[in-house]
């Protein structure tokens, strides 16, 4: 009887929802995202914070999706970096119509990244995909949301905003699985 | 940078055949599929199509064949120490950037050896041919379809290296390239409009404000042709993506081309090969007068 491949498929089959993103390895904790919303368009800087709850180093895998439609064409100046515990750039690639990137975690490291990218508007309206968090398989613990006017007065925003003293506009979540993507409309002033 | 992206993009593109549907949709920064998946997808599909054509009874006896002729075999005899072996060049391979994509070269070409084996050992077997001691019991009918179903599999994974080492070499992010083409059309409009300067002219001294190797890179990476309307001053610059991965890799890759325009508008579309982007592209950037004058007080500086 051969027991060799069989055990090595059964490893694989194992491992596969892990190395796929299926099953994501580290945990999705933290989110801050900064909107800084101009007349025509929109610079999203996100910040996102990871652990790997492990007692060994692991590799995540992850894409960035950004919402694109006939009103919203395709975002520019795709970027990521890790801002702690060391800041350096990451490597994004654009494959299979998806930005993507990848990090090593050491044993339970918490890792903050920054995405950043610009979007062109056609209308004075933008997007912010919310509701896919669910692909993380558990609630956000903590995020803080923030408007950032720039030549511009928010109308609206599907998620009630709270004006802040620096001149945000600004809403917080805890233990946030959202139903809804962040929608807002804004005119220029 | 360019290992890190060679392997990248070996990893996904290596992916897949085993993650066509697996991958999450849409997502707030999702988990994705990861380059270790690459580098060992081929080894399950490789035990997986052996399996179903028969063909380590086949080895098995091959083997004792050649030791009790007195030939060692290539591969060490145990599996244990084959599986062994594979898992410490995977767990060597991982925190270098390099040696991944030759190790999921090495599979390849081991997958690749054990597809033309079994499609040997499958016509070998066909009834009424003088078939050696080790292949009794052989069936073609499976042997021969697993072969040939191993055989491009491990063509497809051995060509991903071979396709994106020269790609990935001057390869330059999409982010780098937006951001020069920003302070580029900058430039040209600052100096088409000020200084009834060419357009020839502007990238030339665009390329001495930048940094040389930058520019020398997007023109590696791009072809930057310039169309200048004449007295107006108008013009339009066409950067077209000229380096690709050969057929049929580039196909699940894409690089922006782009169309701007003396009124800052700056157009673009994803392009699996060398097309100039045409005039209707939707405008993925505008840049106003303060952004211009921003841009050109940063290279000045």
């Amino acid at each position: 009887m051969l027991l060799g491949p069989y055990i090595c498929l059964l490893c694989f089959a194992f491992a596969f929802p892990f190395l796929s993103g299926l099953y994501p390895i580290v945990r999705f904790n933290e989110e801050q995202i900064d909107i800084h919303v101009h007349p025509d368009h929109v610079r999203v800087e996100g910040q996102y914070v990871y652990k790997n709850p492990l007692p060994f180093p692991v590799v995540q895998g992850f894409s960035i999706p950004l919402p694109v439609d006939q009103h919203h064409p395709r975002p520019v100046m795709v970027s990521a970096k890790v801002l702690s515990p060391k800041e350096k750039l990451l490597p994004v690639i654009y494959i299979l119509e998806k930005y993507r990137f990848e990090m090593a975690f050491r044993a339970n490291e918490e890792v903050c990244v920054k995405v950043h990218y610009r979007q062109q508007t056609r209308a004075h309206d933008a997007y912010y995909i919310l509701t896919t968090t669910k692909p993380w398989r558990r609630p956000l613990i903590h995020g803080t949301y923030r408007l950032i006017q720039r030549g511009v007065q928010v109308r609206s925003s599907s998620y009630a905003l709270q004006p802040h003293r620096s001149g945000a506009l600004i809403f917080h979540k805890t233990n946030f699985m959202p139903e809804k993507d962040w929608h807002f409309t804004w005119e220029v002033v | 940078m360019g290992g890190g992206v060679t392997v990248a993009r070996i990893s996904f593109l290596t992916s897949i055949f085993v993650l066509s549907l697996s991958e999450s949709a849409l997502a707030n920064v999702p988990p994705s599929p990861q380059s270790l998946l690459a580098l060992i997808s081929i080894l399950p599909i490789m035990i997986l199509l052996t399996l179903l054509g028969g063909g380590y009874a086949i080895l098995k006896r091959h083997n004792q064949v050649l030791i009790q002729s007195g030939k060692k075999p290539f591969l060490p005899r145990s599996r244990l120490l084959k599986i062994g072996g594979a898992i410490i060049l995977i767990f060597i391979s991982i925190p270098v950037d390099g040696p991944i994509a030759l190790v999921g070269l090495l599979f390849g070409i081991v997958a690749l050896v054990r597809g033309i084996k079994m499609v040997r050992w499958g016509v070998h077997s066909f009834p009424g041919r003088e078939r050696p001691p080790y292949l009794e019991g052989a069936n073609p009918v499976r042997l021969i379809p697993a072969g040939f179903i191993l055989i491009p599999v491990a063509l497809f994974l051995i060509g991903v290296p071979v396709a994106y080492v020269g790609y990935s070499t001057f390869y330059m992010s999409n982010a780098t390239v937006d951001k020069l083409v920003k302070d580029l059309v900058a430039y040209q409009i600052a100096h088409s409009r000020l200084n009834k300067m060419e357009p020839e002219e502007s990238i030339y001294i665009f390329g001495r404000k930048q940094k040389t190797w930058e520019l020398r890179r997007l023109q590696w990476n791009y072809e930057i042709e310039l169309d200048s309307a004449g007295q107006d001053r108008g013009f339009k610059i066409h950067l077209t993506p000229t380096r690709f991965p050969f057929f049929p890799y580039n196909y699940f890759t894409s690089r922006p081309s782009y169309l701007v325009d003396h009124a800052g508008d700056i157009r673009m579309v994803y392009v699996h090969r060398k097309t100039p982007c045409p005039s209707d592209a939707p405008v993925v950037m505008r840049l106003g007068n303060d952004e211009i004058q921003q841009i050109l007080s940063k290279m000045h500086q």
